[in-house]
């Protein structure tokens, strides 16, 4: 079974972004622009991991962050934030994110961090 | 009449001994010609009808009208006084032709002295007292102009500056001095308001607030914004406070100020009326004239100028303001077209190393390099406007300095090809701050060190330290820079232009962010450099004297 990874960013590009990175790579992309579709999703599916965007139109990636760790169904999931803002690094890992990618990206960082929390992707 | 001319002569002796007489300018001899008419016809006059006392308090009022007159001609007192003994030498000279002296008895002859000399001495006394008292007059007008002007230019901040002119006006040349302007909204603002006693100030501010002003008003500022026009009130009577006042509450109140006089002069901006200036008297009793009005008008156009360069000034930092958040969110908004592309890229980069396809793979690594170099011009932007808004964020923890400057040097080895970066000695010490930024400049310093000696083929970078500091100096053997350019090289958004080479790309920030970076970390960085031989930048940190540097 392929890992599944939710992507949340309010970019379209980006979630295009990943979607190609991600599936040429065999993972089961997702992509979320916002809370709700976040929420929706999660209640449905289990994600192995969530990569969550800090700036997100009007809402606070931390504070989504925050809700999914305090929820029984999601705590165990693990979150990694990205900000184009290095210094957001040490904030949103306070805040419970698990770890933290700094945009733009370096592909190889994103496929070591994502195995990191999830294991072989086979 | 034998006695008569030494009588004379003594007399016109004594003036000049007295006041030290000049000859008075030529141009004003035939005015003052008409003054020794009208004062034979006067002499004539008060020896046939009315006497000694009502002649003195003629001559008296003449004197002061001259003395003003003087004044306002420019003479000197020793040239008005001049035209006074040459009045009693006309006077007797004009008695002398017309037979009256030499039928004069004894007697006669002295009462008809006694009686020019009270005259002229009376009209010489009033006359220089006026004169004085006038001069000293005018002379405060242009204390307070030269006073206000001098303030004026001192800062940029009108609202200081108005505040300071209104009190300096007061009491010496108004016992009321008010600044009205009407502001963004079209509100008329009272800028600064004086009076010698603090608790009328108090009670001006508040009339101020409780009333609103009838802008539709025919007199006062209002008329003064809509025609740009001074008005003058020499004298303020009592019907006008009964015409003007709209109560009588306020009638009361304006009977009980006592307002004597008044002027109010125009304020421009871009030859817009925009406020005013109004002066007024109460208790000084003090009579406003056209001299005072020229003043007034002198002192608005000059508080004008101030007011309109104290608003280009603020102009010109808002534009900047605008600027530096438009930097700030346009480098914002770029990194995440940036993060996709860069994406993609990554993705069909991978994709051609699967599939065999060299060039593409080639091609590919170029351009993700190239996305990565417009990410370090967007962070930089970025960086900028971070330190102007003050927002720049540094992490204070213990590093390795040696470690810090080598690992940014093996790094920038891998993308330069032509030159090798040579590193020659070491500190060994720890410094308090933020490695990623201290790495930063060494970046900047070392790429710039490269791209300025193209021709080179090393950079030597070296490691020194004392009991203080950490140095590290970036020594290039480029083409350099004049001396010019050194004193400002580390100015935002300074660029070296050159005519006869234009091939050095760059926003002219690089240095600028590295300087402020050093700077918040309480060291220093500075250049040395030669045209032709190249350039040394070198930067200097304070060591940590708390732990780790100890052994």
């Amino acid at each position: 079974m392929p890992k599944k990874i939710l992507v949340v960013d309010d970019d379209e590009g980006i979630l295009q972004g990943f979607q190609a990175m991600l599936e040429s790579f065999g993972y089961d992309a997702a992509i979320c622009s916002n809370a709700d579709c976040l929420f929706s999703f999660v209640s449905k599916h289990y994600p192995d991991l969530i990569l969550l965007d800090v700036l997100l139109s009007g809402e606070d990636g931390r504070d989504l962050c925050r809700k999914l760790k305090a929820e029984e169904k999601t705590r165990h999931i693990p979150v990694v934030m990205m900000s184009a803002a290095p210094e957001m690094e040490t904030s949103v890992k306070e805040a419970c994110a698990d770890g933290f990618l700094k945009k733009p990206f370096e592909m190889d960082e994103v496929l070591e961090t994502i195995s990191r929390f999830t294991g072989n992707n086979d | 009449m034998e006695n008569a001319d030494p009588i004379q002569k003594e007399a016109t002796n004594q003036h000049k001994k007295y006041l030290g007489a000049k000859s008075l300018r030529v141009q004003y001899i035939a005015k003052y010609q008409d003054h020794h008419i009208k004062a034979v016809e006067a002499i004539g006059h008060h020896l046939v009808n009315d006497g000694t006392t009502s002649g003195a308090d003629f001559f008296s009022k003449f004197g002061e009208e001259i003395g003003k007159e003087a004044v306002q001609d420019g003479l000197s007192i020793e040239e008005a006084i001049d035209g006074t003994i040459y009045l009693k030498q006309a006077i007797w000279d004009k008695l002398n032709r017309a037979g009256l002296i030499d039928e004069l008895t004894v007697q006669e002859y002295h009462i008809l002295n006694q009686m020019l000399g009270t005259f002229i001495d009376t009209f010489a006394s009033k006359l220089a007292y006026t004169y004085h008292k006038q001069r000293l007059y005018i002379e405060g007008n242009l204390n307070y102009l030269a006073e206000a002007s001098k303030i004026l230019s001192s800062s940029l901040d009108y609202q200081t500056t108005l505040n300071t002119i209104a009190s300096l006006a007061v009491p010496q040349i108004a016992d009321w001095c008010a600044i009205d302007i009407v502001d963004g909204r079209g509100e008329l603002q009272h800028v600064a308001v004086a009076h010698k006693d603090p608790k009328k100030v108090k009670w001006a501010k508040e009339m101020q607030k409780k009333q609103r002003t009838d802008m539709n008003s025919p007199t006062g500022v209002p008329n003064i914004l809509r025609t740009g026009q001074s008005e003058l009130y020499s004298l303020i009577t009592d019907e006008m406070l009964v015409s003007l006042s709209r109560s009588k509450k306020e009638l009361q109140l304006a009977r009980k100020l006592g307002f004597t006089s008044a002027m109010l002069v125009p304020l421009f901006s871009q030859k817009k009326p925009i406020g005013a200036i109004s002066f007024v008297t109460t208790e000084t009793r003090r009579h406003y004239n056209q001299a005072d009005l020229l003043m007034a008008e002198e002192l608005a156009t000059r508080a004008s100028v101030a007011i309109e360069n104290a608003r280009l000034y603020k102009g010109s930092q808002d534009a900047i303001t605008v600027r530096d958040e438009f930097i700030s969110v346009a480098s914002h908004e770029l990194k995440t077209p940036v993060t996709s592309v860069k994406m993609f890229t990554q993705v069909l980069k991978k994709h051609s190393e699967q599939i065999g396809d060299i060039k593409a793979v080639n091609h590919l690594t170029k351009m993700d390099k190239q996305l990565n170099k417009l990410t370090e011009l967007i962070y930089d932007l970025l960086n900028v406007s971070k330190i102007q808004a003050g927002k720049m964020e540094f992490r204070q923890e213990l590093f390795d300095f040696d470690t810090a400057v080598r690992e940014v040097i093996d790094v920038l080895q891998q993308s330069v090809e032509k030159h090798k970066l040579i590193i020659e000695g070491k500190t060994g010490k720890k410094v308090y701050g933020d490695a990623e930024r201290i790495g930063q400049v060494v970046n900047n310093l070392v790429s710039n060190a490269v791209k300025y000696s193209p021709k080179a083929i090393k950079v030597e970078i070296r490691l020194s330290t004392n009991k203080q500091c950490v140095q590290v100096s970036i020594q290039d053997f480029g083409i350099g820079m004049s001396k010019e350019h050194l004193e400002r090289i580390f100015e935002r958004f300074y660029r070296i232009y050159d005519t006869t080479d234009k091939t050095f790309p760059g926003l002219g920030i690089g240095l600028y962010i590295s300087s402020e970076i050093v700077k918040r970390h309480g060291g220093k960085l500075w250049v040395e450099s030669e045209i032709g031989k190249g350039s040394t930048f070198s930067f200097s940190l304070p060591i940590d004297k708390r732990k780790g540097n100890k052994k």
